[in-house]
């Protein structure tokens, strides 16, 4: 069964991991993404975590390239040649939307920005993704996730109390603009369905990264008040944070949302003492003033259980505990298997391995994997053939010219 | 670079477009908020009484709970009506079915178990399905073991892989302070679907149903570690402030404060080791490539800091850029609030509240030239729109209404 965006052509000049992301939900949604890479300089995430599963081409074995491009057909064109921008221009014309994440600048040197290419094709959709988005005095700066964590003020307000600030090891700044990315494109596409109108997007990693701390900023402005870093403290709740268990580094999160189910993890833990007003816990106030002590008593009982036992004890009395999962966990987690959320696909070079599925699925138009992430240049010969009518002979110009390629001409660093 | 002068429809690309939100958790609310910001035309339904959960998560003002001025609920439904209504009353289901039947979408949190309860309600909601994009927003989806779990952002988090990587190797896994991270990623994850459906409608005239889960989402999100532990068996735990087989990618303290001292690619190395006028530093075998700089990052570290512990946040930042390295400084809330860049794109929206007052609140996440982002109004108070959604869209009698509001229905 075709996806929802089946019928929709996307050219896309994104690299590493935020606008890939957004064109990897737009491929899974059934749309064709043609991945666009040069042989003069692939995608630098082809080096993160590669050459650990044996192959002559390393540059084919990093997972996480493997798994932010699957679906996606690939394509190589060495944009900063004449011939290679002239092809990427036919390419415009046969297609629907463009999402790129360069500079400005690389853009208008290579005649491929948004103005050039609307002559081409006057209802596309293009998508840029920057760092600071296109305007303003900082467009020309440069910036990763952590880049623009720090100055969405993320990292102020995270880490343990009393300590410096700590970026977020569940990376913000790059897939929230990259889902945003994926959300810019399809509402383009459904202005352009009804007015026919294309048009230009300009996104910035920074400002939906800001999205995640509105509540400190809104307190900030309301109350005159900067956040403490304070581990995993909250206001409303209490206890509210992760508890050693058996093992080594295991851990259960739980969080007590009010005094009835603060009640009844006494009653698992088999403190009901606890529950006690004299105890002085009874309360949120009287937890949160304890919290040393709350800590020691629940830890009693976590230390000597497995993660998941405490977690289904405590869920069972309604309360909600939450495994610490880690990566290993999750492919043999039991939601995961039933919902056969990591399918196995077979991929030239790394063999078969699991990949997160579509968070998303749909009961008529289903979303999922169809096929692995194409190897460097896989789709050269299809896609300017079907969709340029490339000749055989014009074809073999191009790679004489190293305009296109299967190989790299140099391998990106591994890390 | 904002709204272009050819634009001819300055409408937003879903505006016509009329949703129904069922929520009392952040992911579906969010969800709706870039729905609102795209266009739509969101009613909210929420409970007589008490609103929607989201209302009773804080910070407020002056610390004291307020239902209509807690800030998630102040950001998360901008832009929003909102009505009350008791849905498991049989007078209410009937006139949730009259506002679906005029609507084009359906974006609900409701419990699966509690749906299973109501489900002469849902099965006529399920008959709409010929026109109505259906979706629902669950921490674990509406199938499998966990379904039924009860869940906050913490346990959630937790069960998705991300607490177990934020904080200092052994110490207690932490989660993003405040109660939004979670939800704005899964909340864009609903969104992407809620568009491709109504995009799909749009050509067919067929609606559907969707299944988005929460953790699913968060998953997706999160560096493929499941993927990477498949190829590689490499476990990441928590590192604090470093990334895996990278440096530096850390913060730093400086004179004044601190800074993300980021630094990924091989030509940012050479810049960086040229910044600071060390680039002996390239030829010296411990820090050749990224791998052996993390290796290494304790002594790199020590070589590095004297530099940052010289100078200014501001001066690591500008000089960082200036050589084309991604520093930035770690800002405060009050630093996001003043950054120039943000100023120069109107990024902070002006937000007057009757309840909690005018605040700047993050605006646009994207910026349209043709269907522009919506300036955002402030969150309805609960039931604000009862009169407008039930009397004048529906047509109801004023008397009908004072009827369900006698019977607590509304």
């Amino acid at each position: 069964m075709p996806g929802p965006l089946e019928g929709v052509r996307v050219l896309d000049l994104s690299t590493w991991w935020a606008g890939p992301l957004g064109t990897m939900f737009l491929a899974d949604l059934g749309a064709e993404v043609i991945k666009i890479e040069a042989i003069q300089r692939v995608d630098s995430y082809r080096g993160t975590f590669a050459g650990q599963v044996p192959s002559d081409k390393p540059y084919e074995t990093s997972p996480v390239f493997n798994a932010v491009n699957r679906n996606k057909r690939g394509v190589t064109l060495d944009m900063a040649s004449a011939k290679g921008a002239e092809v990427f221009r036919r390419l415009v014309r046969a297609s629907d939307v463009v999402c790129e994440n360069y500079s400005a600048r690389v853009m208008e040197n290579l005649g491929v920005e948004y103005a050039a290419l609307r002559r081409h094709n006057p209802t596309l959709v293009m998508v840029s993704l920057t760092g600071f988005g296109r305007s303003g005095p900082w467009r020309d700066y440069v910036a990763f996730a952590a880049t623009v964590e720090a100055l969405s003020g993320i990292p102020s307000v995270t880490g343990y109390a009393g300590g410096p600030p700590l970026l977020p090891g569940a990376i913000m700044g790059d897939p929230l603009p990259g889902l945003f990315c994926a959300i810019a494109v399809l509402a383009a596409l459904e202005h352009r369905r009804r007015t026919g109108q294309g048009q230009y997007v300009d996104m910035s990693q920074l400002e939906p990264t800001t999205w995640t701390v509105a509540d400190a900023l809104l307190d900030f402005q309301m109350n005159r008040r900067t956040w403490p870093r304070q581990g995993n403290r909250v206001a409303e709740m209490a206890p509210h944070g992760a508890y050693r268990c058996l093992g080594d580094d295991e851990w259960v999160a739980i969080a007590v949302e009010d005094d009835g189910q603060w009640r009844r993890l006494c009653d698992v833990i088999g403190r009901p003492e606890l529950a006690l007003p004299r105890k002085g816990y009874a309360d949120l106030a009287g937890r949160q003033a304890h919290a040393k002590d709350v800590r020691q008593d629940i830890e009693a009982w976590t230390r000597q259980r497995d993660k998941r036992e405490a977690m289904r004890l405590l869920q069972e009395a309604g309360v909600a505990a939450g495994a610490v999962l880690n990566p290993r966990d999750l492919l043999s987690d039991p939601q995961m298997q039933s919902r056969g959320f990591f399918p196995v696909v077979d991929r030239a070079e790394v063999g078969p391995r699991p990949y997160p599925g579509c968070p998303i699925k749909l009961s008529a138009t289903p979303a999922g994997i169809r096929s692995p992430a194409p190897l460097l240049g896989e789709h050269n010969g299809l896609a300017l053939r079907e969709l340029l009518g490339m000749t055989r002979s014009e074809m073999e110009g191009l790679a004489r010219d190293c305009v296109i390629g299967t190989a790299p001409l140099s391998t990106p660093p591994a890390r | 670079m904002s709204n272009a002068s050819d634009s001819t429809a300055a409408s937003g690309a879903l505006s016509g477009v009329r949703i129904v939100e069922l929520s009392s958790g952040v992911p579906a609310a969010l969800c709706c908020k870039i729905l609102a910001g795209l266009g739509a035309q969101v009613v909210k339904v929420e409970p007589p009484g008490d609103g929607s959960g989201i209302r009773r998560l804080g910070p407020f003002p002056g610390d004291t709970p307020h239902p209509e001025s807690g800030v998630v609920h102040l950001f998360a439904d901008t832009s929003k009506q909102s009505v009350t209504l008791d849905w498991r009353a049989p007078a209410g289901a009937d006139l949730l079915v009259r506002l679906l039947e005029d609507a084009d979408a359906l974006v609900e949190d409701v419990p699966p178990a509690e749906k299973d309860a109501a489900h002469s309600l849902f099965d006529r909601v399920a008959r709409m399905e010929q026109r109505l994009v259906w979706t629902a927003v669950t921490p674990f989806g509406q199938t499998g073991p966990y379904r039924d779990l009860r869940m906050t952002d913490l346990t959630l988090a937790a069960l998705s892989g991300w607490l177990f990587q934020t904080g200092e190797p052994g110490q207690e896994p932490l989660k993003a302070q405040g109660h939004l991270a979670e939800g704005c990623v899964a909340g864009a994850t609903a969104a992407i679907g809620v568009l491709a459906a109504l995009f799909r409608r749009g050509m067919s005239g067929a609606g559907q149903r969707l299944d988005v889960s929460c953790m699913e989402s968060l998953i997706s999100a999160n560096r493929f570690l499941e993927t990477t532990y498949a190829y590689t068996g490499y476990m990441t735990s928590r590192l604090g402030n470093r990334l895996p087989n990278t440096y530096p990618y850390t913060i730093y303290p400086c004179k004044d404060g601190h800074v993300a001292a980021i630094c990924i690619t091989d030509a940012q190395w050479e810049s960086l080791c040229n910044m600071i006028g060390m680039p002996e530093l390239l030829d010296d075998p411990r820090f050749t490539i990224n791998r052996d700089r993390f290796q290494n990052a304790d002594a790199l570290g020590a070589l590095l800091m004297p530099w940052f512990q010289q100078r200014t946040a501001q001066e690591c930042f500008e000089t960082g850029q200036l050589w084309r390295i991604p520093f930035s400084k770690v800002n405060s809330m009050a630093d996001l609030l003043a950054m120039e860049q943000l100023h120069s794109r109107g990024y902070f929206e002006s937000v007057r509240h009757p309840v909690a007052g005018e605040m700047r609140y993050p605006g646009p996440a994207i910026r349209f030239t043709a269907s522009p982002w919506r300036a955002a109004s402030a969150a309805p108070t609960l039931g604000q729109h009862n009169e407008q959604v039930w009397c004048r869209r529906l047509g109801l009698s004023r008397d009908d209404l004072a009827r369900l509001r006698r019977q607590g229905v509304v």
